[in-house]
């Protein structure tokens, strides 16, 4: 388990997450959205001791990033969205930086760069920027980490390879292993996803399971006259809305309404959700 | 597969199953591809594919022998059409009645198209 605790971060004076706090569990996949300098990356950063928190407190299984113990190290994942390696070889690749990852698997990674059509032989400079994504994908997915975090993994990939990063990540997750993607394509990953927390002002803005948010809320064309509105958009099938759901099924999500609707009118949306776990105590 | 926005995505699996079973696609007593790999076949969460299986049991579509897998039930014909049937009923039928009712069709109207329709299957066959 991963815990955040009133985690504060500023580059220079301007604050970038202010008194944070949230808990991520291993079995799932949770998807981490929010506008460009939202604070996404900075988060993933911290947690994979890359940043260290201005105030407050973060444990990975435990210990804390900042301290960079190797048990850590080898538990953690990061794929950051610019990608820097070295000028050899894949083979030589694997060779220098495998043996960081205990449960790192060849055969896992080969079948990954398959997946992906990338040889086995190649030079890493003689590959594209998209390839050497990819590269970075396999290896992250193969190195079987407990924790992997994604930043934007579906950037400069192809749309073939989107669907072969879908399958890939959808066989990747168990119940020891914990997934947080950070992205903009939530048409990409959506079906993927767990848990959806949005990021806002420094705070999480939004943070549920998609079983609670399917059962607390209604995506639909068409609505009862007397349903409350939260959220509202016109498209080419008419209204788009989001109303609380009370029609006693659980409803479709469109993540993308979703986030629009938590940007204007997140505090009406949060009481649905606190006011049904004061019902479940 | 496809997924749309309109219902949940497990939701859309047991569709998907029901379909299978109806259409004959999967037979009874036959056993079903484990969680992991219809989850990695559909590209979707193991933890979706679980709630599914978990759903098609409750509704005795599917059994659970444990160690070895999921199986169709040998009463899943029945069991997977008295699921969609009442899932028709209720939100596919609304939607319809409310194009039909708009469009003043009438239900003789209706009974000439499905009679042609079933013919037409028929004719494929």
């Amino acid at each position: 388990m991963i815990a955040l605790k009133n985690i504060s971060f500023a580059y220079k004076k301007t604050f970038v997450l202010k008194e944070l706090t949230t808990t991520f569990n291993t079995g799932q996949i949770y998807g981490l959205l929010g506008d460009n300098g939202a604070g996404k990356t900075t988060l993933l950063k911290l947690m994979s001791g890359l940043l260290f928190p201005g105030t407050g407190k973060i444990t990975v299984q435990g210990s804390e990033p900042q301290q960079r113990r190797p048990s850590f190290l080898q538990s953690v994942f990061f794929v950051a969205d610019n990608i820097f390696f070295p000028g050899i070889s894949i083979p030589q690749y694997i060779e220098g930086y495998a043996p960081f990852y205990p449960q790192f698997s060849k055969k896992q990674f080969i079948h990954c760069l398959t997946a992906f059509n990338i040889g086995y032989d190649n030079d890493i400079e003689a590959l594209s920027f998209g390839q050497k994504k990819k590269l970075l994908l396999c290896f992250a997915l193969a190195a079987n980490t407990p924790y992997l975090f994604l930043d934007e993994p579906t950037n400069g990939l192809d749309i073939p390879s989107r669907a072969a990063f879908k399958e890939l990540l959808s066989g990747h997750i168990d119940d020891r292993k914990c997934v947080i993607v950070s992205t903009h394509q939530v048409n990409d990953l959506g079906n993927l996803l767990d848990h959806v927390s949005i990021l806002q002002n420094g705070k999480l803005a939004f943070s549920q399971s998609m079983e609670q948010i399917s059962r607390q809320l209604l995506f639909d064309n068409a609505t009862s006259p007397d349903a409350e509105i939260l959220f509202a958009e016109e498209s080419l099938r008419g209204r788009t809305m989001l109303t609380k759901n009370d029609s006693g099924y659980p409803s479709g999500v469109d993540l993308e309404l979703l986030y629009k609707a938590v940007t204007i009118n997140g505090e009406r949306i949060n009481q649905l959700f606190a006011y049904t776990e004061n019902i479940a105590i | 597969m496809d997924f749309n926005n309109n219902q949940p995505i497990y939701l859309q699996i047991v569709d998907f199953i029901c379909e299978k079973i109806l259409l004959s696609v999967w037979k009874q007593e036959e056993k079903i591809p484990s969680v992991r790999e219809l989850a990695v076949q559909l590209s979707v969460n193991p933890n979706t594919v679980a709630r599914s299986y978990d759903f098609l049991r409750s509704q005795e579509i599917i059994t659970d022998k444990r160690g070895i897998g999921y199986f169709i039930s040998s009463n899943s014909m029945q069991q997977a059409k008295q699921y969609r049937k009442n899932l028709f009923i209720e939100q596919e039928l609304p939607l319809l009645f409310r194009t039909l009712n708009m469009l003043d069709i009438t239900p003789d109207e209706l009974d000439k198209l499905l009679i042609k329709y079933k013919r037409k299957l028929q004719h494929e066959k």
